[in-house]
Order: structure tokens, then C-alpha cells, then sequence
């Protein structure tokens, strides 16, 4: 075929922008580099969660890990493992809970920290 | 007085069968189970707590609170979504070639000087069909833009 007799499709485009992008405005009176008030949510359901076992289990509704674990659907290492922050010292539990001081470890680590002497606990949360 | 710190390292160096033993002495019945970790921990708790004091009423009562909003599945009144920005945020989004803009209100949400209790309800105002909220605007999880 010969190069003038190239036949020319137009196809009309029009490049759409789907959904759009959305756009997050953080409030004036609050720093970029601030961190959020309050205490993490993750922590608190945790912990929230961990009472609740707690109780049951004083209760005598549930007596041990595993049939909580079963009941819950859970794996016993992770229900053991949570648990464990139901047992935090008081005044630990009190500043993450009731003064919503931020913790300085993960929460995996925090679970780990109820082993601890009551002492040796603040200074391995709060850093 | 109690040594508390002797009192731990013994439970430290105690068989099992022995920190059961343990158990029936301080909790005047059988140990629940051989979890060495569970007993030792407990074990340490209870010995701690006389020597030292429980939780405050104040906390036991917090923590109740808590433990019945998380167990019923309602976030609100002690733990915020830990998708929702702080309260002020403005989150925009393009819809039908015009900008929206919700506010992120302490309990709720504003968009042309109406308020929602979810942010769905108000995405569901803009765009007429059901979206879910969260998603609409971007948000993820830990509450920043995806």
C-alpha cells in the first residue's frame, strides 16, 4: 500500500480522571510533625479486649486459654499472648488506659511486658 | 513487708508441679492449668498486688468501660476509629466533576452545613448511592491518605 493511502481513524478520547483524587486537609492548630493525641486505638481495643477475657475468666465463665481461644475463634498462642495485657501492672495499665500516655513499644512487645517486675515496667512502655 | 523480688525469682526457679502448689496456697485452689508462663505470671501478679495494691477503682472502672465498648462492637465513647482523622480535618474529593469538602467533626461529620453520624451517611448525600465512607475519601486503617 502506498504511503498516501494511509487511512486515518480518528478516535475520539477524552482521558477521564476516574473517582477523582481525594485530598486530606489536617486542621491549622495541629502540627504536621505533632503525633495524634491520645492513646493508640490498636492499643486500647487490645487492651479492652484482654479485660474482657480477664473478667470472664474470674468469673469462671470461661477457665482456661484454650476454651477461650475456641470460643473466640482465636489461636491460643494469640489469646495467651493478648491476654497477657490484662496483667500489665496497675499504674501501667492506669497511664495507657485512664491517661492515655502513648506507649513507646509495639504492641506485640507490650505483651510481654506484664513478665516484668511491676518496677522495671513503666520505663520499658513509656521509653 | 514482703520481698517481693525474692518472692519472684523463687517462682522463677520453681517446677511446675511446685508453682501449683503455689497456686493452692495463695489462691486457695488448683491451679488452673500447667502453663508455666500463665502461672508464673499470675503467681507474680498476685504477690505484687499485696504487696503493693491493686488497680485504683477509678482505672477497674475504666477499664470495664472499655472492655464493654470493644466487646459489643461499638467504637465511639472510648476508643475513636482508628480511621478517623483528628476532629477539623477536611477531607475533599472530586464527584461529578465538582470538589467536596467534609468536615471531620468531634462526633460526627459536615458537609454543606449538614451533619452525619457516619461518614458514609455523608458520602451517601453527595453521591446518591451507597458508598463506604472511608473509602471514598481514601482514608485506611491508621487514618492517613492511601
Amino acid at each position: 500500500m502506498p504511503a498516501n493511502e494511509t487511512i486515518r481513524i480518528h478516535i475520539p478520547l477524552t482521558v477521564r480522571k476516574r473517582g477523582g483524587r481525594p485530598r486530606i486537609l489536617p486542621p491549622k492548630d495541629i502540627e504536621a510533625s505533632e503525633p495524634p493525641p491520645g492513646q493508640d486505638p490498636y492499643v486500647l481495643r487490645a487492651i479492652g479486649r484482654a479485660w474482657a477475657w480477664r473478667k470472664r475468666m474470674e468469673r469462671g465463665e470461661v477457665t482456661t486459654i484454650a476454651d477461650l481461644a475456641a470460643e473466640e475463634g482465636l489461636s491460643d498462642r494469640y489469646v495467651s499472648r493478648l491476654l497477657r495485657l490484662a496483667w500489665l501492672a496497675p499504674d501501667v495499665l492506669e497511664r495507657l488506659v485512664v491517661r492515655r500516655e502513648p506507649s513507646a513499644i509495639s504492641l506485640y512487645d507490650l505483651c510481654f511486658v506484664a513478665s516484668l517486675p511491676w518496677d522495671e515496667q513503666p520505663a520499658r512502655v513509656f521509653g | 513487708m514482703i520481698d517481693v523480688l525474692a518472692e519472684l525469682s523463687a517462682l522463677k526457679a520453681m517446677t511446675v508441679p511446685e508453682l501449683q502448689e503455689k497456686w493452692q496456697a495463695i489462691f486457695g485452689e488448683r491451679a488452673p492449668n500447667a502453663s508455666r508462663g500463665h502461672l508464673e505470671l499470675r503467681l507474680g501478679y498476685r504477690i505484687q498486688e499485696l504487696a503493693h495494691g491493686g488497680l485504683r477503682r477509678e482505672t477497674r472502672r475504666t477499664l470495664d468501660a472499655l472492655a464493654d465498648e470493644v466487646m459489643n462492637g461499638k467504637l465511639g465513647g472510648m476508643v475513636a476509629d482508628p480511621r478517623k482523622p483528628a476532629p477539623g480535618t477536611k477531607l475533599v474529593r472530586e464527584w461529578g466533576g465538582k470538589e467536596h469538602m467534609v468536615t471531620v467533626l468531634a462526633d460526627g461529620f459536615e458537609w454543606q452545613g449538614r451533619r452525619f453520624k457516619s461518614l458514609s451517611a455523608a458520602v451517601r448525600a453527595i453521591t446518591g448511592a451507597h458508598w463506604n465512607g472511608w473509602r471514598f475519601f481514601g482514608l485506611d486503617r491508621t487514618g492517613g491518605a492511601r
